[in-house]
């Protein structure tokens, strides 16, 4: 199972399996739904010996709600679910951080929650 | 000139060299400083490079941003600096863009747009190589030789 599949399933409980891969959803949507982004960026995070022992990926999770409906616990549960746990083939999820932004679209309101992925060579 | 091997404990240092604690602890913040002006000198460079791509053609997702100029292209990403901010946190940002929002929402995406992320690439790569952490070493060393003379 990769990363990606690892954090939808963790976090479809808390948005009751409206979480998405990848794609951005739109139209018709019960909110609050979440989306998840792989591969923000991977970088090296340990070396020895002249060899890479341990990369570190960034994956982007979306958290998109309504204005009116905004719910103050949502990214408690969001955090609670993921931060510390270890997924498949790699080290604990660390939850580094969360930006609040005001979405273009009316009425919109949009986490962007910026997790890390130790994993070994 | 006396030389140091920078260590965590500047307790050990203040006994070596017979100074106060303060003295040595002193040297080592004003070297962070420096290093954190450095630092975010060397970001702010890393993201000009990031989104030096100039338009067209649009970027794809995932990518840095590309560059757009003049009037009516679009939306302006504006001039990135970087600003030191108390004793441990550098702020790498753009001023100057249009909307004044756009960078941040390239850098997350948006309801209609994916993520064009270009900031946290840049600490991504400067943290991936050994760069940025010499450079904080050797700037708390040479202060705290210079405050040992």
């Amino acid at each position: 199972m990769s990363v990606r599949s690892e954090f939808v399933r963790l976090l479809d409980p808390v948005f009751n399996g409206r979480v998405y891969a990848d794609e951005v959803a739109r139209g018709g949507m019960d909110y609050p739904y979440a989306g998840v982004i792989d591969h923000v960026t991977e970088a090296v995070a340990m070396k020895g010996g002249g060899r890479v022992m341990a990369w570190r990926r960034l994956v982007q999770v979306d958290v998109w709600q309504r204005t009116g409906t905004e719910d103050p616990d949502l990214l408690t549960a969001v955090v609670d679910a993921l931060d510390g746990v270890r997924v498949e083939g790699a080290y604990a999820v660390a939850v580094q951080s969360s930006l609040r932004t005001t979405d273009p679209d009316p009425g919109v309101v949009h986490h962007a929650v910026t997790c890390s992925v130790a994993r070994p060579r | 000139m006396a030389t140091v091997t920078l260590t965590p404990s500047g307790a050990e240092l203040g006994r070596l060299f017979g100074m106060r604690m303060a003295e040595v602890t002193g040297a080592a913040m004003i070297g962070g400083r420096v290093a954190l002006g450095m630092a975010g000198a060397m970001l702010t460079a890393e993201v000009k490079r990031l989104v030096s791509h100039p338009y067209p053609p649009a970027s794809q997702p995932s990518e840095p941003p590309h560059r757009r100029r003049g009037e009516g292209a679009g939306g302006l990403l504006g001039s990135y600096d970087y600003a030191v901010e108390g004793d441990d946190t550098v702020a790498v940002g753009s001023s100057g863009a249009d909307p004044p929002e756009l960078p941040i929402y390239l850098e997350v995406g948006t309801s209609r747009m994916k993520p064009r992320p270009h900031l946290r690439p840049a600490v991504a790569n400067m943290l991936a190589g050994n760069g940025l952490h010499q450079v904080f070493v050797n700037a708390v060393a040479e202060s705290i030789r210079r405050a040992v003379g």
